[in-house]
């Protein structure tokens, strides 16, 4: 993982955060807009990449690679993580990864889908603590595992709900 | 030195000034605070839940009782949700509606907050001040919608009310005059020696650890991070008029609350605009028809006073959404208060956790449920609750 | 001091001791919400207010907190009650009879005004509750911080008189010669004086001990009840003795030898003293206990000295 430096590196190498009145809106470039489809595919060019509108990509990636490809959204392209959407579908349960990249007012959703029966991911809290919260939300709510995520305890639900009670569970018939 | 003994001071799980339900667990060493926990789950009223049982022209009601305050940043990202699903173009005079009444809700909000900060410390004049002056703001606000609070304004394709050309003229008189009365309490607090003292280098928020938390709004500005979802991501009317965005580089409470007050500004000049290009435009549609319910998803994004409102929406086709999902700006930025208060006095910390304008029950949206963990009513009980209710009310008459 | 036993107790019991104390502190505090109120666009309550306020509390149930000694819990309200209560019979007394005064009687009201931040202190520290425990400490460290100045703003007005220790001598110094406010070490002792009174009432900037909105009410955090109702009231009297202590020392007493109409402005001076301090209070927000004793320490401290010397040459 890069270390708080490079980090902050990458940012300004990015253009994300420059400049006292603003940063560079390189908003309406359409350059710029391929130049990031372009890093997308290289970077990771098993997954399935939808450009669904201008500002709005959606990302089928392989679930073992969740940490590898948000590493790149969160610290290479220097997106914001705006939150994650955990859902219930017939075929498993996906996680849609919102990232925004603010310079290009773009929605990066990663997706990746977990089977029913062992619903097991890797925990992005090792990129920074803003994931948090909201993989504790779908642990308790989903009962989606997050290897990794050192706090396991209820966020919303009370604190002596069951272990296996997730509420947002459907069953599909 | 010995080592002081450690601690805990809570301040919740009622706080006892803003009035929500929260527990922020300190640790302290006698005054200084080593450690924060943060517990939420107090609030749980099951928006995403309700949301999926409702109807698309429903949705903006619910989402609208979230909060009481962003009472329309709300149904703003949410008819923006549903309309990147449906992929509908709204017509200009609504766009300039949204911008008017999503801009009036930012003044109020930023007032009421910088009311509030006052009151956390020790200073109610300038708590009474700022909601004084929030008043002529809350009347526009009634002039426009028809209420103080919870608007209902907004439908998919849309707004409900028109602005017509008369109203505008009395609309910038009490704009003019709102304007000149925030101009005086933004000198006030900003040339305050004392205040300047108090909250100056207080719970800073480095930009690295804002960058990690992802925080958002005036939070994020203030810490250096240029994001502002207006600006970034162009919707209602916001690409057509002149504005700036405010970042300041401290990170402490003070730049919060200079980045707010300065905001103020920005959106009286907003409105003022927008009131300017209502009045040229034709009369004409305020909403676009949705022709068919939305298959697919939709996500729409929104600068609510507090940061950036998240909301994803997934349909099939049928009239109700398969997944909702809402994400407010306090989830991201509460959580910064772990690093923000770290190593600050009891005192600095109560300011601290207000100063990123918490809204405790956008950040819980989830379900009700009892101690043993069974949902305690669903939304048909409570609607069975409320109309026996009713019904012996009537029935006692 | 010819003074008989029934005339002690109604000098200490009714006036102006207890009895008159109290309903001007609770007039008192009227007025500093009143005032507040309109400073800030509001109406305020009707004048009985506190009267209401102070009896509704007295009807509502006491309740101890687990594992604090009972006695001591509910005894320290009593006993700064009745400390107040003498502090200004001392006072007043002294000022309607000057010659009758008792030798080191300056001495008995400054450590009378010791015992309410102690009264305070104790009572916090035997409520058993961590935020009750920061209140007290806070209480103690602002204690430190004016207490210092507080002296040095005395000693001048001592010196300025050339020695005098009663507070009779002290007074009828002031009515033959003038008010030591009118003088530059008795202006300069004035202002440090007065600031140590906002602390020692717990008032904006200085109510760090209470600040109901970072450690919810601090020291009298767990009291309820009539014992609050007594915390309360005692500390609506030290209000009202505050600033009698500031007339009596510094603006010549409340009651001149002059006769007529000075009588009436006399009896203003406590009250535009209040008046001041209800306008620091409102338009300052609350200092942090270390800028307080920075604050107290540095500047005040400071303040006073150079008051001190300067009366000390004779200005």
């Amino acid at each position: 993982m890069p270390d708080e430096v490079t980090k902050t590196k990458n940012l300004e190498k990015n253009g994300a955060y420059i400049g006292d009145k603003g940063f560079c809106h390189q908003r309406d470039s359409e350059a710029e807009f391929k130049r990031v489809e372009g890093q997308c595919r290289e970077f990771y060019p098993e997954g399935e990449l939808n450009l669904v509108r201008k500002r709005r990509w959606y990302w089928e990636i392989a679930a073992e690679d969740v940490v590898k490809v948000a590493d790149f959204c969160f610290n290479t392209l220097g997106c914001r993580f705006s939150i994650a959407t955990g859902e219930d579908i017939p075929r498993g349960f996906t996680i849609l990864y919102h990232f925004s990249l603010d310079r290009l007012g773009l929605l990066i959703n990663v997706r990746v889908t977990l089977p029913h029966d062992d619903p097991q991911v890797d925990s992005l809290s090792v990129l920074g603590r803003g994931f948090e919260w909201i993989e504790r939300e779908m642990h308790e709510i989903l009962g989606i595992g997050f290897r990794g995520l050192g706090d396991t305890r209820h966020l919303l639900l009370p604190d002596d709900s069951p272990d296996d009670y997730h509420p947002y569970r459907r069953s599909f018939g | 030195m010995a080592e002081l003994e450690r601690k805990i001071i809570p301040i919740g799980p009622f706080h006892p000034l803003q009035e929500e339900a929260e527990y922020f667990k300190l640790t302290v060493e006698g005054e200084k605070v080593v450690g924060l926990d943060i517990q939420l789950g107090y609030m749980h009223r099951g928006h995403e839940k309700i949301c999926e049982g409702k109807t698309y022209d429903q949705i903006p009601f619910v989402v609208e009782r979230i909060c009481g305050i962003c009472s329309t940043s709300h149904p703003f990202a949410c008819v923006q949700a549903i309309e990147d699903a449906a992929g509908i173009e709204i017509p200009p005079r609504a766009a300039y509606i949204r911008t008017i009444v999503g801009e009036l809700e930012r003044l109020h909000s930023h007032l009421l907050w910088v009311g509030l900060a006052g009151h956390f410390l020790g200073y109610n004049t300038v708590w009474m001040w700022a909601w004084k002056y929030r008043e002529p703001v809350l009347e526009m606000l009634e002039l426009i919608t028809g209420n103080r609070n919870h608007y209902a304004m907004f439908k998919p394709g849309g707004v409900r009310r028109d602005i017509e050309g008369g109203m505008i003229p009395p609309l910038l008189q009490v704009l003019d005059a709102a304007d000149k009365k925030i101009m005086m309490l933004t000198k006030a607090i900003l040339d305050d020696p004392v205040l300047h003292r108090r909250l100056e280098g207080v719970g800073v928020l480095t930009k690295e650890k804002a960058v990690e938390y992802s925080v958002v709004g005036p939070t994020a500005r203030a810490s250096g991070l240029a994001t502002d979802v207006r600006k970034d991501d162009p919707h209602a009317a916001y690409d057509w008029i002149e504005w700036e965005e405010i970042v300041l580089h401290e990170g402490d409470v003070f730049a919060k609350a200079k980045v707010r007050l300065l905001e103020c500004f920005e959106s009286t000049k907003i409105i003022r605009q927008c009131l300017g290009k209502l009045k040229d435009l034709p009369a004409g549609e305020i909403d676009a028809r949705m022709e068919y319910p939305p298959d697919g998803k939709g996500i729409g994004r929104y600068e609510a006073p507090r940061g950036e409102v998240f909301h994803y929406v997934k349909g099939d086709g049928s009239l109700y959404p398969v997944r909702y999902k809402i994400r407010a700006p306090s989830f991201m930025n509460i959580k910064s208060n772990e690093v923000a208060v770290l190593g600050a006095s009891v005192a600095d910390a109560a300011i601290t956790l207000a100063a990123v304008d918490p809204c405790y029950c956008c950040t819980e949206r989830i379900a009700a449920f009892n101690t043993k963990g069974k949902l305690l009513y669903t939304w048909d009980d409570l609607v069975k609750l409320s109309q026996e209710k009713t019904a012996r009310m009537g029935g006692g008459s | 001091m010819n003074m008989s036993v029934g005339w002690v107790f109604f000098y200490l019991l009714v006036f102006p001791g207890f009895l008159f104390t109290s309903v001007v502190g609770l007039l008192y505090t009227w007025i500093d919400r009143k005032v507040t109120a309109r400073v800030q666009f509001r109406v305020g309550p009707p004048l009985l207010q506190p009267f209401y306020d102070f009896f509704k509390l007295l009807g509502k149930d006491t309740f101890v907190p687990e594992g604090a000694p009972r006695s001591i819990f509910l005894g320290a309200p009593l006993v700064g009650l009745a400390s107040v209560s003498v502090l200004s019979t001392v006072l007043l007394v002294s000022n309607m009879f000057p010659q009758q005064a008792f030798a080191g009687d300056l001495i008995v009201v400054l450590y009378l005004f010791v015992f309410v931040p102690i009264i305070l202190i104790i009572g916090a520290s035997a409520s058993s509750n961590p935020i009750s425990a920061l209140g007290a400490s806070r209480e103690m460290t602002l204690y430190l911080a004016y207490e210092l100045p507080l002296l040095f703003a005395l000693a001048t007005i001592i010196v300025k008189s050339g020695g005098l220790l009663k507070i009779g001598d002290l007074l009828q110094w002031q009515w033959a010669n003038h008010p030591f406010l009118y003088s530059a070490s008795g202006a300069i002792a004035f202002v440090s004086a007065f600031l140590c009174m906002q602390a020692k009432l717990g008032f904006v900037p200085f109510d760090i001990a209470e600040a109901e909105q970072e450690i919810m009410g601090g020291t009298i955090l767990e009291y309820s009840g009539p014992a609050l109702a007594v915390l309360k009231l005692t500390k609506a009297m030290l209000y009202f003795t505050a600033s009698i202590f500031l007339t009596v020392f510094f603006w010549g007493g409340f009651r001149s030898p002059r006769q007529g109409w000075y009588h009436i402005l006399g009896w203003l001076k406590p009250v535009a003293i209040i008046v001041l301090i209800i306008l620091i209070k409102n338009t300052n927000p609350r200092l942090r206990i270390d800028q307080a004793l920075r604050f107290f320490w540095s500047i005040v401290l400071v303040l006073s000295i150079v008051g001190f010397i300067l009366a000390a040459v004779g200005l």
